[in-house]
């Protein structure tokens, strides 16, 4: 069963895999996903990418996307994560006037298509001079993660007993150290795991970015990995190949939180 | 160290209220206890005294301060609480330290405080342990350590020990006795169970409904109880209690309950007033045997429970269940009939409408 | 409260940053080129004959939404190449601006194409269409007539290989079969032309070559590609991309013009597209933006690009290579018709792509296709509804305000109300943050975008219209309200789509996440990270992976098939993608496979919370394991399972990727569900992006509906 599950999960990825290392534009149709004529050709084509320069030089831009893109995503989850957390501290333990408001809000979001954002909040970040930085995309992305994660965070702060703020107090903190040197630090798992997602959505995301963004040096790698896919053709193992290298500090960062997944999750479980 | 005194204090929460004009006062370096079943609002009390709720009206003082507008953190309090609280991404040193460093004390007194405190709760083999890996009743320890390395003024305690199996709970027991007579510091401790309140107090507050029902040493407490609620909590198995109505014959009061009588001496004290409607209450460990029906009560067992040392026999009189403790082993049998007597000085007397005691 | 100090600190440098660096700016020129085009622009730039410019690569799909997101605020290139069929949209938006230039030493073609009511607006590059593609080595001799190429092939092709490769479900490449009969796809004055007789009879004849096996079904450009690179094809139909792909080949192939119909004698016309550089409204006011493009259109420039990229250029005045494959895309392009470049040839493709495919797949003669087609066609091309007074609006606004505020100072005046915004103060110190950004950058563009629902039109020209979008929707477009393709029709489908999904994604996510809470199971840490892979890896490509899977002829499932077969079992090949039931069921398989991770995760986690002794009092109370399954774990884990659940199903119902990268709405649209009809309205249909935003603010209060519904149950049923 479990391996019948696991076949079914990892078949369509094999595929990817083999179009990535394939010679060949496109893969013979054939039931084993294996590569043929094995190459790092597309691998070496992505990874390598750059441009020419006006003094005729090549710049390497591979690493440099790379790294906007896990800096952008790591950038829009600790934002995120760093705006939600208060507000999710607020409606896990306090009640206040207009609470009930404020979560259908949040519920709302998730429900609006997000197609039909994209230009008024191109127009707000025009205003705020943001276009074209790395810094308004961390802005969007981080605001977009920011609903799930307060759900998130709030069912995982629900979970933790309020007891340990109140020791916390009676030992000498204020209810803001309490909540800074106490549930913080007994949420973690949560919090990684809410980390995790808001920064997979970041690094993932293609549609701002592309809108987003005006300079080559600051595309983030799903809006390189579009650039191989062209209007009436398309470089399929190099994108393929893209997708791997793309996936791989996810599928890292997944392995390395598989653990807490579990633990962080226990409490959005518990109570949505 | 300080004396704690509460004045009018209440608090609702929407349209419950849960405490309604408490008043009473703690002496410096006693130990109090709160007690009561469970709802009766002991946990609150304890909670406005630690500074975790607002009371909606009246005022707390520790000594000459009012502190009832005061953050816990500026009470000069400590407290255990019933789940402990260990905060558990910290080892069993740094939950010892958690309040010190708060403080700002110099890491060095940090360190003697840590070490006094595990020495005095044998903690010194766990300090680099973390909470999860403690068993129940070393993260007890923990959990009162941390409020010892402290040195404040007052210690409260919300059912520390419910927690534990009933061997270790005994145990626990005597040690906090041990250390409140070596610290000396005020504590508060707040309890449904009445062994703990009877041997841990000095002075014990009983709680119903609110309100402080009755207050004073366990010992006076318990025998003589203001309503019939203090005498029906304290004391296990409970207080025997029957409807009768009072007589006066033959030059001594009595009352009759469902065509018998329990006879009440002739010493006559106020409320004594013939024909009025009572509620007559026995303690089962009251009751004495007689082989002559003379007095007293006659009862239909209807089921004896032997525990070796002594034995419960169980009977309807009027209908209310009746418990009498028999000290050596008296060979009865469900089914036998049993005559049993009270000393006149031991029977309770209740109204029967406001439940208060005649005797005081 | 830290992470809003950053912010306003971040903002504030941004901000400094930009104002000290917007002098003197290097000439900004957008493009979409790849590969060797790409290699060329950047050379011919680099070399520096025109001053200091700033190119930028932007993915082809994102290109013109960028362009009209940017331009209109005065940010975005000053130049831009583009194709010149977009200009008429370009032109309506004002992302264009006129750009003149001397005709002489162009081609006629290429002129037309950059002309609109008399201006130019843009200088033509180059010139792409497609052209036939002969494998010499199984091919005789150049046929001139498309009815002699299956008698030039050397023998008799065998089983694997085709005659003529070529992407017969497109209308591109349908266009040459439909000039041969002398028809076209826009007739004058923006009519549907791609209905009567000629077109009729184009279809049955891409028809016929269908069924006698000549051309592979389902071909898309990756098929074509494959098929002749490998030898397997003894012509195809094709851009210069394929002769890109084809360089490290050892083949030997010539390229030629497309043949002649015998039955009308008329040459295949193919579209012909202008590729030209053209110019925002402020590049046009830039001296260097206009010395550039012109520079770039120059011959010399010309000359560059054609040795180096391999394009036909614009110019009639470059002398053509000796390379054979550039001299026959030359010549195809003498002979191709320009792309029209009126707004309304956006809304000819989908209808005239259903028909071909609805013929091709034999569910319907071309006759009614094609009526239907036009049907289609008229619709979206119908005049937007007509402005609406804005009284009932302003009417509306105020009355709400009015009640707002009398509310809030009833409110205000209740001394428990004020005691409570009291107390809630502290509460509001650790929100207040959030609510800000939120309404900043959630709240405000979606009830912006929600606004656009109450106008129609075209960015640029759109007019307020009142609740004239939602009665259309409403109402079916006036047609019969559970027609394919209606509003109601559509839900039933993404209904039926949530359903499914959901369900199946708890029965998996709840199996598999119930077998890995064994507390006794090896390598658990290796089957959890395997099982949740469907979601770590980026969902765009792998959605992709699994349309091919499901490709006809070619794909895994039907390998997986055809063995199968081997066994005793007789399937046959399906072509998933011709029927709704088959469609949808590769939909589902595919978001099934995205989704049931996230299910498992949840599961694994609710089963941490539940007790073992519970299972193991039912297991000595002698529940087998499907009764400890159905009767302990499943009511246990519920509560907790109900959130996600909810979660789970609004995604659902808006999982846009799937439908539209898998199925792509086929057949005839009947697998869309309703997020992906709100995106064919917005970028498909002639950009009606009032209808489109009218759909997101239905789907909207559809979902917010139906929580507030099931909430309520739950209420009143608690489980």
């Amino acid at each position: 069963m479990l391996l019948a599950a696991v076949a079914f999960a990892l078949y369509p990825v094999l595929w990817v895999v083999a179009l990535a290392f394939s010679s060949h534009q496109t893969p013979e149709p054939r039931l084993l996903p294996l590569p043929e004529g094995p190459t790092l050709a597309h691998v070496r084509e992505v990874v390598g990418a750059g441009r020419h320069l006006a003094d005729g030089q090549e710049q390497w831009l591979f690493g440099r996307q790379l790294l906007n893109s896990l800096a952008v995503s790591t950038a829009a989850a600790v934002v995120g994560i760093l705006i939600a957390i208060p507000a999710a501290y607020a409606l896990a333990r306090f009640t206040f006037v207009g609470k009930r408001a404020g979560v259908s809000a949040l519920l709302a979001t998730q429900m609006f298509p997000a197609v039909a954002s994209a230009i008024p909040l191109y127009i707000v970040l025009d205003a705020l001079h943001l276009l074209d930085s790395r810094m308004g995309l961390v802005l969007c992305y981080s605001t977009t993660s920011v609903p799930f994660a307060i759900f998130q965070l709030r069912a995982a702060f629900e979970a933790i007993p309020v007891d340990l703020e109140e020791a916390a107090m009676v030992d000498g903190a204020t209810r803001f150290e309490a909540f800074i040197r106490v549930v913080l630090p007994a949420a973690r798992p949560a919090i990684a795991v809410t980390a995790l997602f808001a920064f997979m959505s970041a690094y993932n995301e293609f549609i701002l970015a592309a809108t987003l963004l005006g300079k080559e040096e600051m595309f983030t790698l799903p809006v390189v990995l579009q650039r191989y896919i062209g209007e009436h053709d398309a470089n399929w193992p190099a994108f393929a190949a893209g997708a791997l290298l793309v996936s791989a500090p996810v599928m890292a960062l997944f392995y390395w939180a598989q653990r807490h997944l579990v633990a962080g999750l226990t409490a959005g479980a518990v109570k949505g | 160290m300080a004396s704690v005194a509460i004045e009018r204090l209440g608090k609702r929460f929407g349209a419950t209220t849960v405490l309604e004009g408490v008043d009473l006062a703690i002496p410096d370096g006693a130990f109090a206890v709160f007690v009561g079943p469970s709802g009766c609002g002991k946990s609150t009390l304890l909670r406005l005294i630690a500074g975790l709720e607002r009371p909606t009206e009246g005022v707390i003082r520790f000594g000459e301060r009012d502190v009832t507008a005061l953050e816990p953190r500026e009470r000069d309090i400590a407290m255990v609480f019933q789940s402990y609280a260990l905060y558990p991404h910290l080892t069993v040193r740094e939950n010892l330290a958690f309040g010190l460093k708060l403080k700002k004390l110099p890491p060095r007194e940090i360190d003697a405080r840590v070490a006094e405190g595990s020495r005095m709760l044998g903690l010194d083999a766990l300090l680099e342990r973390m909470p999860k890996q403690l068993s129940g009743g070393q993260r007890q320890r923990v959990a009162m350590g941390r409020a010892i390395v402290r040195r404040p003024g007052l210690f409260l305690f919300d059912e520390p020990l419910s927690n534990l199996d009933a061997a270790l709970r005994g145990q626990v027991r005597v040690e906090i006795r041990k250390l409140h007579e070596s610290l000396g510091t005020t504590s508060i401790y707040v309890t449904h169970d009445q062994v703990e309140a009877m041997t841990l107090a000095d002075v014990m507050f009983v709680l119903n409904r609110g309100r402080v029902e009755q207050f004073g040493a366990p010992l006076d407490v318990y025998a003589r109880p203001k309503t019939r609620f203090v005498a029906g909590f304290l004391g296990s198995p409970s207080m025997n209690f029957l409807d009768g109505t009072l007589a006066f014959e033959e030059g001594a009061w009595s009352v009759e309950v469902a065509g018998q009588r329990i006879l009440l001496g002739e010493k006559s004290f106020g409320g004594l007033v013939r024909g009025r409607a009572v509620t007559v209450g026995v303690r089962p460990h009251d009751l004495t045997v007689e082989r002559v029906p003379f007095g007293g009560l006659a009862l239909t067992l209807t089921f004896v429970e032997e525990l070796g040392g002594e034995s419960y026999a169980y009977a309807f009189v009027d209908g209310s269940p009746f418990v009498v403790r028999l000290e050596e082993r008296v060979s009865v049998k469900a089914g036998d009939t049993l005559h049993v007597a009270v000393a006149a000085d031991r029977v309770h007397l209740f109204d029967r409408e406001t439940g208060l005691s005649l005797r005081c | 409260m830290l992470a809003a100090r950053l912010l306003a600190f971040g903002v504030a440098t941004f901000a400094l940053l930009v104002s000290t660096l917007a002098g003197a700016s290097p000439v900004r020129l957008w493009h979409a080129y790849r590969g060797e085009e790409q290699r060329a622009l950047e050379a011919l730039v680099a070399s520096g004959a025109a001053g200091e410019v700033e190119l930028l690569a932007v993915p082809s799909d994102a290109f013109a939404a960028k362009l009209g997101a940017a331009i209109p605020l005065g940010e975005g290139p000053d130049l831009f190449i583009d194709a010149h069929e977009r200009l008429g949209d370009y032109v309506r938006q004002g992302l264009v601006a006129e750009l003149p230039f001397d005709p002489a030493a162009f081609a006629p073609s290429a002129v037309r194409g950059v002309t609109l009511a008399g201006r130019t607006y843009g200088i033509p590059l180059s010139r792409k269409c497609v052209a036939l593609y002969v494998n010499r080595d199984l091919v005789l001799s150049h046929p001139e007539w498309l009815e002699d190429l299956a008698s030039s092939v050397r023998s008799p092709l065998a089983s694997g290989y085709v005659l003529l490769a070529y992407e017969n479900r497109s209308a591109y490449y349908h266009a040459p079969w439909l000039t041969a009969f002398g028809g076209e796809l826009l007739a004058e004055g923006d009519r549907f032309g791609f209905v009567g007789e000629r077109a009729e009879r184009s279809l049955e004849l891409a028809k016929n070559w269908l069924d006698r096996g000549w051309v592979p079904s389902n071909a898309d450009g990756a098929l074509v590609a494959q098929l002749f690179r490998s030898g397997r094809a003894a012509f195809a139909i094709s851009g210069p991309w394929l002769a890109g792909d084809l360089h490290s080949e050892s083949l030997r192939y010539d390229v030629v013009p497309l043949p002649k119909v015998r039955v009308t004698g008329l040459v295949m016309r193919p579209m012909l597209t202008i590729e030209a550089v053209m110019a925002s409204p402020r590049g046009a006011r830039r001296p260097e933006a206009l010395k550039l493009a012109t520079w770039l259109a120059s011959r010399e420039a010309a000359g560059e690009r054609m040795r180096r990229a391999h394009v036909v250029s614009a110019r009639t005045d470059v002398e053509l290579p000796a390379d054979p494959v550039l001299r026959g895309f030359s010549a195809a392009a003498d002979s191709a018709v320009p792309m029209p470049t009126s707004t309304a040839m956006r809304a000819v493709w989908e209808p005239s792509e259903k028909a071909i495919r609805k013929v091709l797949n034999g569910t319907l003669d071309p006759r009614s296709a094609l009526r239907e087609a036009q049907r289609r066609f008229d619709d979206v091309r119908r005049p937007p509804p007509p402005p609406a007074s804005r009284t009932p609006l302003v009417i509306a606004i105020g009355a709400a305000l009015i009640a707002a505020a009398l509310a809030l100072v009833r409110r205000a005046r209740d001394p428990v109300f004020r005691a409570e915004v009291r107390a809630s103060v502290p509460a509001y110190r650790y929100v207040i943050h959030a609510a800000l950004v939120l309404v900043l950058l959630v709240f405000g563009p979606l009830c912006a975008g929600a606004a656009i629902s109450l106008t129609a039109g075209r960015p640029g020209d759109s007019v307020y219209v009142g609740l004239a979008n939602f009665w259309a929707i409403l109402s079916a477009r006036g047609g019969p309200l559970f027609a394919s393709g209606s509003f109601y029709c559509v839900l039933a489908v993404t209904v039926a789509w949530t359903l499914l999904n959901v369900a199946c994604h708890l029965a998996l996510g709840l199996t598999l996440g119930v077998l890995l809470s064994r507390p006794v199971l090896r390598m658990k840490a290796v089957y959890r990270v395997l099982l949740i892979l469907p979601w770590a890896v980026p969902s765009y490509v792998t959605a992709l992976a699994w349309k091919g899977m499901f490709h006809r002829q070619f794909g895994a499932v039907t390998a997986l098939l055809l063995r199968a077969r081997a066994f005793g079992v007789d399937v046959e090949p399906i072509d998933w993608f011709a029927r709704f039931s088959t469609a949808f069921a590769a939909n589902v398989a595919t978001n099934v496979w995205l989704g049931f991770p996230f299910m498992m995760v949840v599961t694994m986690a609710a089963m941490t919370s539940l007790p073992r002794e519970v299972l193991e009092a039912a297991e000595v109370d002698g529940a087998t394991r499907w009764q400890r399954f159905t009767k302990i774990v499943v009511p246990l884990v519920r509560p907790s399972m109900i959130p996600a659940v909810a979660l789970g199903a609004v995604w659902t119902f808006n999982m846009f990727n799937v439908v539209f990268l898998v199925s792509g709405g086929e057949p005839d649209g009947q697998t869309d569900i309703l997020v992906s009809e709100a995106y064919r309205w917005a970028f498909t249909r002639q950009a009606q992006y009032g209808y489109a935003a009218a759909y997101s603010v239905l789907i909207f209060g559809l979902l917010f509906g139906a929580t507030r519904l099931s909430d309520w149950f739950r209420r009143k049923a608690p489980l």
